[in-house]
């Protein structure tokens, strides 16, 4: 990295009146997405799935994630691991498209067979033909290489290096602030997921999520009973920013029923909602009657998708009843998040223009994106990289 | 084995894992009464395989004829 970037990385961490964003580099440059991807997603707890990616017991599902192939397994009860998706003989991959796994994994090629488990079950002729054991083949320290994952709020997180804190310790003050929240969640099935393919870098999806400056002008049907004083600043160094309202509105259909609540939420959830990005690429949202998840997948500098999951708090509410309403839910968010597609685009357009030197922040509207600028700069200086 | 070769490989194609199963047991059991145990146990290695990747009971019968020969 050069002294003018590093430069440029250090004045990211000054006050949010003086700091200026991240440099172009860090929304154009393949060299520097590679970088990124090794100190913010390689090192913290990146999503990586939902569990729902999987139908049921005994699938699998590959996952090609920055660059790492990778296979989301379910086992005969239902524990969700994820392995590196290579055969430990010859690294070929061991499968190519989700399916259901009856019996054992077995790699193409030369057969050798895994459990669910990421067990090496079985190692066809690797002492001669018809001679299926080998001294020098141990068998027990040939599993399948476990990433290291975690699973809240129905989404599969990992920690490809096995560096981070555990998960519990690293997000401990989201999960603080959310335990009320901390209840089994039910996703809506077909009607409630979408993805968004975005000619933008993953951050930029962030930094818009995040604050809540940009409301009355990219969405503005929210004007009509949500005001931009009606939102607050969420900030903190633990690994997240984002922000809240006071105004939340249930959606009702035309009898006026609405999904039924969590239960124990306390009074102020009502009216309240927040939307929290947990770096460094999963958005997050919480109502009284309905959450939602969006993964960013960043599949190169200018380009992410967003897959999006919409969970219910009671199970009757993904029950065949409510799918007129879960479906209006799916439209109203869609609606939402499209209108934020020219922004994010038009910013990552924008990272081209050579003068460009971060930006300006709003020392009162853009803490959160401040925030975040904030956690990528201090993890790629902290990780010896500028 | 031209003509087993021949629809060994339209089984697999059709992901057919029992009758896979079935027509390399038999072919093992062909070879075991020809005293060819090497061959035998050739085909009673892919007839496990195919058994233990479709989660086919004979797998755990097979699994003990191999362990039995020391075969694996």
């Amino acid at each position: 990295m050069s002294a003018s970037s590093d430069r440029q990385l250090h004045n990211v961490l000054g006050d949010i009146a003086t700091a200026n964003g991240l440099p172009n580099a860090h929304y154009i440059d393949p060299q520097t997405f590679d970088q990124e991807a090794h100190q913010l997603f390689n090192r913290q707890w990146a999503a990586l799935a939902f569990e729902h990616d999987l139908p049921g017991p005994g699938h699998v599902k590959p996952i090609e994630f920055l660059g790492q192939p990778l296979l989301l397994a379910s086992d005969r009860d239902g524990q969700i691991r994820v392995f590196f998706n290579v055969c430990r003989h010859r690294g070929m991959i061991l499968v190519d498209e989700p399916r259901e796994v009856t019996g054992a994994l077995r790699c193409p090629y030369h057969s050798w067979c895994y459990d669910l488990a990421g067990n090496l079950r079985a190692t066809p002729h690797v002492g001669g033909p018809g001679h299926n054991v080998h001294d020098a083949v141990c068998a027990e320290k040939l599993g399948l290489i476990e990433v290291r994952s975690h699973i809240w709020r129905n989404i599969v997180f990992i920690n490809l290096d096995g560096t981070a804190p555990s998960f519990e310790n690293a997000n401990s003050e989201l999960i603080e602030r959310w335990a009320e929240f901390e209840k089994p969640i039910y996703f809506g099935a077909a009607d409630s997921t979408f993805e968004l393919k975005l000619k933008t870098n993953w951050k930029l999806a962030v930094e818009n999520y995040c604050e809540s400056y940009h409301l009355p002008w990219v969405h503005p049907a929210l004007n009509s009973y949500s005001r931009l004083e009606d939102h607050y600043n969420i900030e903190s160094p633990d690994g997240f920013s984002g922000q809240g309202t006071h105004v939340y509105r249930q959606l009702k259909d035309a009898d006026g029923t609405t999904f039924p609540d969590m239960e124990g939420l306390a009074s102020k959830w009502d009216a309240a909602a927040e939307y929290i990005a947990l770096y460094p690429n999963v958005l997050l949202g919480v109502h009284r009657d309905h959450s939602f998840a969006i993964i960013l997948v960043p599949d190169g500098p200018a380009k992410t998708t967003e897959r999006i999951g919409l969970f219910y708090h009671k199970p009757e509410a993904v029950e065949e009843s409510f799918a007129p309403l879960r479906a209006a839910n799916t439209k109203q968010w869609k609606v939402v998040f499209e209108e934020d597609i020219f922004v994010v685009e038009g910013m990552q357009r924008g990272r081209s223009a050579n003068g460009f030197d971060g930006g300006r922040f709003s020392p009162v509207m853009d803490g959160p994106t401040h925030n975040f600028h904030q956690w990528v700069a201090s993890n790629l200086i902290n990780n010896g990289q500028a | 084995m031209a003509k087993h070769s021949q629809s060994l490989a339209e089984l697999v194609e059709k992901g057919d894992h029992l009758a896979i199963v079935l027509a390399y047991s038999e072919a093992a059991e062909a070879m075991f009464a020809e005293n060819n145990a090497d061959a035998a146990y050739f085909f009673l290695t892919h007839a496990y395989i195919h058994a233990l990747e479709a989660g086919i009971a004979e797998a755990q019968q097979l699994a003990e004829k191999l362990k039995g020969a020391g075969r694996l």
